[in-house]
């Protein structure tokens, strides 16, 4: 009960090239938010409004923030990543500022996602959903290899056991 | 202490999602299919359904080559969809994939399945297709699997299939695994023969808790409506602070000197007045809906009947019984009083409204001990509820102050700014700020108070709140999954709150700021791990 996130007895980190995706995500994020804020500065000071600060300032400060933020967010997440399919349930541990560590029940699981977003298909990754009975369930895993994302779905599966699990 | 069977051991060889005792050969085979040709169109008009603004503003500037181009692409996507969309019947469970640029595969174990419905709108009869609805036990509200659409002919046939399957499976004891909706309980269903047989099978009546009329009042006069009637009332009568003219108006219209309250006296009367008128119509509302509210145990069912006009009546299996939450105000804990929630596995997502009809309106503090007992057998009497530790209280005090301290600013300085008030009127604010921010601090005190938890007897029992507080508790064997979670502040106090995730709707229990390595432990006495 003292183990560190991350790296606990028998935990499996997630495939390192999660990390890319993140990256990509958080980049495309704030990289959207930098070209609304320069169009919304270039508009206005069309429109003749006289603003302060030098055009694109702005825009400017937002990228070097996002590109601090997508840098960083990614690899500290990963860092702080781990999970286990222990021998009744499945324990996921993680977040950077607010940690968690939830456990669920092998028997408890109703049914169960393989889904892939178009840049976790680009570098062959895909990410594992389990769903319980209850909406509040947290167990979503992402960054297993495209390959082993099956086997892990079936390991789980064969674990559930019968019945409705309610 | 779990009451389901954890199935076979698990064995990570085998090449399908369940042991060699699965049956599901006759449902399977076939590989992936797609769904009907037609399905395109349904799919466009889903995605229809959530342009159609867009689709107007077209439409009203006259671009009809955009709206064209519009709808061809939306054709053109939907096809696209359709043909990366198939399922299949495959190794003990229904397999969905779908998704054009994200992709995602579902896997539902045919035991899990809870139930099938096949839909036939209008539009799918007039084309002789129909849409067959897959749901599990899952938290949200739309079915988790959707055919829209497949031939009716197929759709039977699936249908039929995962059903076999399913029955096959659920030989095994499975608790209260329908396959299809249950059949309306009370309704009088006009059974053909052996109703000599229901008749005498029926279970008899055991009353748990009858309310008399003067309890209901009671229900309705320390309720929420009835407080939240003093929160308009008080207001109101400041008033005619805020519109200096309203007073006027309203004596121009009457005979001032038989309307006007002119004295502190006839003022006090006036207000007493309309807070007696307004207990009075809590009093009545409460009555209108709880009126001889009666629980009752009948068989394995909880059942519960209330209302004046419109007798209503609840029925609840006992099985499908999640959460029981004992809620004491401030004031009822005054009088002796408490109301009771019962939380359950709703078949779909909004079962708030079964909850509100299973709620016990109110009942003497010395009885919550009975009931508890009734409804969860083994939970009662609630243990004695350990306290956080101190570091919970140094938290809940400048948590609380700190979020009032966000508020007060947040209200004080715009006022600073924008009226420059003289010096009398900044001193006394000083005063309200450093009262308002005094009461902050005891209403954290309060929650640290009311904060405990214990677990023992296969349950577990978590109290919080600052007016109102509740006791949840929880059996373990009820529990989905769960999780210990801790914000940055939380870590530097060695803290952390315990999450435990329930079947169907409603609020979730949580153990709020216990030390950490507490928490974790409790963790493992939802998970069945520790006693």
């Amino acid at each position: 009960m003292t183990e560190t996130t991350g790296s606990w007895v028998g935990s499996r980190a997630l495939d390192r090239r999660i990390v890319v995706v993140w990256t990509v995500q958080e980049a495309v994020g704030y990289g959207a938010l930098a070209l609304a804020a320069l169009a919304v500065d270039i508009g206005v000071r069309l429109a003749g409004a006289d603003l302060p600060w030098p055009p694109g300032l702005a825009a400017g400060l937002l990228a070097v923030v996002g590109g601090a933020a997508a840098w960083w967010v990614p690899r500290a997440s990963y860092r702080h990543w781990g999970y286990q399919v222990a021998e009744d349930a499945l324990e996921l541990r993680h977040g950077v500022v607010r940690r968690i560590h939830s456990a669920i029940p092998y028997f408890r699981v109703q049914h169960i996602d393989v889904a892939q977003g178009p840049v976790e298909r680009a570098v062959g990754l895909a990410r594992l959903v389990v769903h319980t009975a209850s909406a509040g369930t947290d167990a979503t895993i992402p960054g297993i290899a495209a390959d082993d994302a099956d086997g892990l779905r079936r390991l789980i599966l064969a674990r559930t056991g019968h019945g409705d699990a309610v | 202490m779990r009451s389901e069977d954890p199935g076979p051991p698990p064995s990570p060889e085998l090449p399908a999602p369940g042991g060699p005792d699965r049956p599901g050969a006759p449902a399977e085979g076939g590989g992936p299919k797609r769904l009907h040709v037609l399905s395109p169109v349904f799919f466009a008009g889903r995605h229809v359904r959530q342009l159609w603004p867009l689709a107007l503003l077209l439409a009203a500037r006259r671009q009809w080559w955009l709206l064209a181009l519009g709808a061809l692409v939306l054709l053109a996507w939907s096809t696209l969809e359709w043909l990366r969309r198939t399922y299949a019947l495959e190794g003990g469970a229904l397999r969905l994939e779908e998704g054009v640029l994200a992709r995602k595969l579902r896997v539902v174990p045919f035991d899990r399945i809870q139930q099938v419905d096949l839909v036939r709108k209008p539009l799918h009869r007039l084309l002789g297709v129909a849409s067959l609805r897959v749901e599990t036990a899952g938290g949200g509200t739309a079915a988790e699997v959707d055919l829209d659409v497949v031939t009716l002919a197929e759709a039977r046939t699936l249908r039929a299939s995962l059903l076999r399957a399913k029955a096959r499976l659920a030989d095994a004891p499975a608790g209260p695994a329908a396959l299809d909706r249950p059949a309306g309980r009370g309704d009088g269903e006009p059974a053909g023969g052996p109703v000599g047989v229901e008749v005498a099978e029926r279970p008899a009546e055991r009353v748990l808790l009858r309310l008399r009329v003067g309890e209901v009042m009671l229900a309705g006069i320390t309720g929420s409506r009835a407080a939240a009637a003093l929160v308009v009332l008080g207001p109101l009568s400041q008033a005619s602070d805020w519109f200096p003219g309203l007073s006027d108006w309203l004596l121009g219209r009457f005979d001032p000197e038989a309307v006007a309250p002119t004295t502190p006296a006839a003022f006090l009367g006036v207000a007493v007045l309309a807070v007696v008128v307004w207990l009075g119509l809590a009093a009545a509302s409460s009555i209108v809906t709880d009126h001889g509210f009666t629980l009752a145990r009948v068989g394995d069912d909880l059942v519960v009947r209330r209302g004046l006009l419109e007798r209503r009546e609840a029925v609840l299996p006992l099985s499908r019984l999640q959460v029981v939450r004992i809620e004491e105000s401030l004031l009822r804990r005054l009088l002796g009083l408490a109301s009771i929630r019962i939380q359950s596995a709703g078949r779909t997502g909004g079962s708030d409204r079964t909850a509100n009809r299973l709620a016990i309106p109110v009942l003497q503090r010395t009885e919550v001990n009975r009931l508890v007992g009734e409804l969860l057998p083994g939970a009662a009497p609630i243990l004695r509820l350990l306290a956080p530790p101190p570091a919970a209280r140094r938290r809940a005090v400048t948590r609380s102050v700190r979020r009032t301290a966000v508020v007060v600013a947040a209200v004080a300085l715009p006022l600073l700014l924008l009226t420059s008030p003289g010096p009398a009127a900044r001193s006394s604010a000083a005063v309200l700020v450093v009262v308002v921010l005094a009461l902050a601090a005891v209403a954290g005190l309060a929650a640290y108070r009311n904060l405990g938890h214990a677990a023992g007897n296969g349950f577990l029992y978590a109290r919080v709140g600052v007016a109102i507080r509740s006791t949840t508790v929880v059996p373990v064997a009820k529990a989905q999954s769960g999780s210990v979670r801790s914000s940055p502040f939380q870590r530097r106090s060695g803290l952390a709150t315990l999450h435990v995730d329930i079947a169907g709707g409603g609020p979730a229990p949580r153990v709020y700021d216990e030390a950490e390595p507490t928490a974790e432990r409790l963790l493992q006495v939802v998970l069945g791990r520790q006693a």
